[in-house]
């Protein structure tokens, strides 16, 4: 297939993505009640995830929410866990493209269309997911269920590991 | 694999031309797995729901197949070019599982080799526009590209491409009328050599010698000098001799040692501000390091080239002769010839000689580079006594020289000393008194973009009166 370059969008676009849905994130977190020291060492490792895609700073921005929204006092709401869940994902995603494209450089939105696509897709599932456990009434785990739930992600951590050695 | 070798694999962590993992990968598995193991253990949910979507799409990234190797091939670029904008095709396999590639191209607008872009992998066939504005060479493409899967989590990359450039030739400028000679007789344009030939102009009658053409005996000069001598018929034979047509020789010397702007500040600081190379760098080392352009742009040196290829299209239109001299690097000329296959190996040998500018300190015009009675233009800013002499000289030896002014005007005094407006004054006037030596040895002066018929007229007086 035969394509014209055209003009594209700056390269930092991808980078102020990542900012803004980390801005979006820890909007999540201030109406969760999550502390303000938190959400400005939040927003320094946020600042480390834009400026260098590639480092550990976007593991970080993606599992300190998760925790916090886990850990924080009193009741979470569903909603913000639904945002959380979207946000994080997009963050992930965003950095993974971000790390690969300098900020000088024009991303051309029809790159970007096929992992658009996987991203809705997973969150389709996920969010199904979501929307089942919301339905099942609450209540205590037999014991049973739960060294089965542990050996299946056991299994899947081993499938995993299996997966990626295959790969190299 | 050296020792070398196994340093730089170690220090780059194994990147470079094969597949190979991401740091998003590592991220997406730690934490996917991680979160959903987590909130198993502690029974929460939202933990489940936070790894999910990482550890999905990394699972779904590590199922599709990503192999081969990417190739990228560039087609349809051409060695020279004029300037402006041309099109060339860049040609890419990205591999099996590919899903996005990081590519350095020209993008529109653009020159030199461009941002990365990020494109699908899809485009199998990607068109760019290479655009440059200034003759000389240059690198027009170096297609770096690094090749992504699924959510970036494997790339093959990044590789650094061959540089692929083209040599932009310089500009043929249509000259105005009038501004070439249309038959200087004698020295140029379509001339009657001083040997005999075949054209239909006399040149002499003279008596018949063994080995002349039948035909060539003119009977009636024969025969009333028979008459006159009171001899037999046919013992007194007379032939007429025309003369030869032959192309005329024109001699660009182009002085490639300085290449100066029309700011003085500038002169003693070869290398541009934007190259922020070191001071006293030689010519040759600044125009190798510019990119994209050879010389200066509105320097002496690129109006010298540009006036030198539009004077050869204009004569070898005429049908002369033109040859090339380099002043600064006797070697670098090019041999006398005609048509439009000279024009274009002027040009080419003009980006040649401009790329190897600021080489020598003497100018330096052998009498065996100049044919008898060619016309000789000195292209030259004539800011040393060495080109005026050398003018002067080839003036001598009997050849009509034209002296074209290549200094950029009007030249501007360096604004950071006190002695700038007195040092434009002092090369001012010793410009001036260089310009005005040659004149009266009989070297025709104009500056570039004068009518030259006139001045070559007057030069060509001035010589018969002088002998």
């Amino acid at each position: 297939m035969r394509t014209e370059l055209g003009a594209g969008l700056p390269g930092w676009v991808l980078r102020a993505a990542v900012g803004g849905v980390a801005a979006g994130v820890a909007g999540v977190l201030v109406a969760n009640g999550v502390e303000w020291l938190a959400i400005v060492l939040y927003g320094v490792l946020a600042a480390a995830a834009v400026v260098i895609p590639a480092s550990a700073a976007v593991a970080l921005i993606i599992a300190y929410p998760a925790v916090a929204m886990v850990f924080v006092d009193g009741e979470t709401s569903w909603a913000g866990v639904l945002a959380l869940v979207v946000l994080l994902h997009l963050l992930h995603v965003l950095s993974a493209y971000a790390a690969i494209v300098p900020i000088w450089s024009r991303i051309h939105l029809e790159a970007l269309k096929a992992p658009a696509k996987r991203f809705a897709a997973v969150q389709l599932s996920v969010l199904a997911l979501a929307a089942v456990v919301i339905l099942l009434p609450g209540g205590r785990t037999g014991e049973v269920v739960e060294v089965i739930g542990l050996a299946c992600a056991l299994g899947l951590v081993v499938g995993v590991v299996l997966l990626m050695r295959r790969k190299s | 694999m050296n020792r070398a070798q196994r340093l730089r694999e170690a220090l780059t962590s194994g990147r470079g031309a094969h597949w190979h993992p991401t740091d998003a990968l590592v991220r997406g598995l730690a934490l996917g797995v991680g979160m959903v193991v987590a909130g198993g253990l502690a029974h929460e949910v939202a933990l489940v729901l936070f790894g999910a979507p990482l550890l999905i799409s990394t699972l779904l990234a590590l199922v599709t197949p990503v192999l081969g190797t990417p190739t990228v091939r560039v087609r349809g670029l051409p060695r020279t070019g004029e300037i402006g904008a041309a099109k060339s095709v860049v040609e890419v396999d990205p591999g099996l599982g590919a899903e996005v590639m990081a590519i350095r191209l020209p993008g529109v607008g653009d020159g030199g080799v461009g941002p990365v872009h990020l494109v699908p992998a899809s485009a199998r066939e990607i068109e760019v526009v290479l655009r440059r504005d200034a003759w000389g060479e240059g690198v027009d493409l170096r297609p770096d590209h690094l090749v992504a899967g699924p959510d970036a989590l494997f790339v093959h990359g990044p590789i650094t491409a061959a540089e692929r450039g083209r040599v932009i030739l310089p500009p043929v400028e249509a000259l105005p009328a009038g501004l070439l000679p249309a038959r200087a007789v004698g020295l140029v344009g379509a001339h009657r050599a001083r040997r005999p030939g075949d054209s239909v102009e006399l040149r002499d009658i003279r008596a018949f010698q063994p080995g002349d053409r039948l035909r060539r005996i003119d009977w009636r000069v024969s025969l009333r000098s028979s008459a006159m001598a009171g001899t037999a018929e046919g013992t007194n034979l007379h032939v007429r001799e025309h003369h030869a047509e032959a192309d005329a020789d024109v001699v660009l010397a182009l002085d490639t040692r300085q290449d100066v702007g029309a700011e003085l500040g500038e002169w003693s600081a070869p290398a541009r501000v934007t190259t922020a190379g070191p001071l006293g760098r030689s010519l040759g080392e600044w125009s190798l390091a510019s990119r994209g352009t050879t010389a200066r742009p509105g320097g002496s040196l690129d109006l010298a080239v540009r006036a030198a290829a539009s004077l050869a299209a204009g004569y070898l239109r005429q049908g002369d002769r033109v040859s090339l001299v380099d002043l600064g690097r006797p070697r670098l000329g090019a041999r006398p010839g005609v048509g439009r296959r000279q024009l274009l190996r002027l040009r080419n040998q003009l980006v040649v000689c401009a790329r190897s500018a600021g080489w020598a300190q003497r100018p330096v015009l052998r009498p065996e580079q100049v044919p008898h009675g060619a016309l000789v233009v000195v292209l030259s800013p004539f800011l040393d006594a060495e080109v005026v002499e050398l003018a002067v000289h080839a003036a001598r030896r009997g050849n009509l020289v034209l002296a074209v002014d290549v200094l950029p005007e009007p030249l501007r005094a360096d604004p950071e000393t006190p002695w700038g407006v007195s040092a434009l004054k002092v090369i001012r006037m010793e410009h001036d008194v260089r310009l005005q030596a040659m004149r009266q040895h009989g070297v025709a002066v104009l500056r570039w973009g004068a009518p030259i018929a006139g001045v070559l007229r007057e030069a060509r007086t001035g010589r018969r009166l002088h002998r």
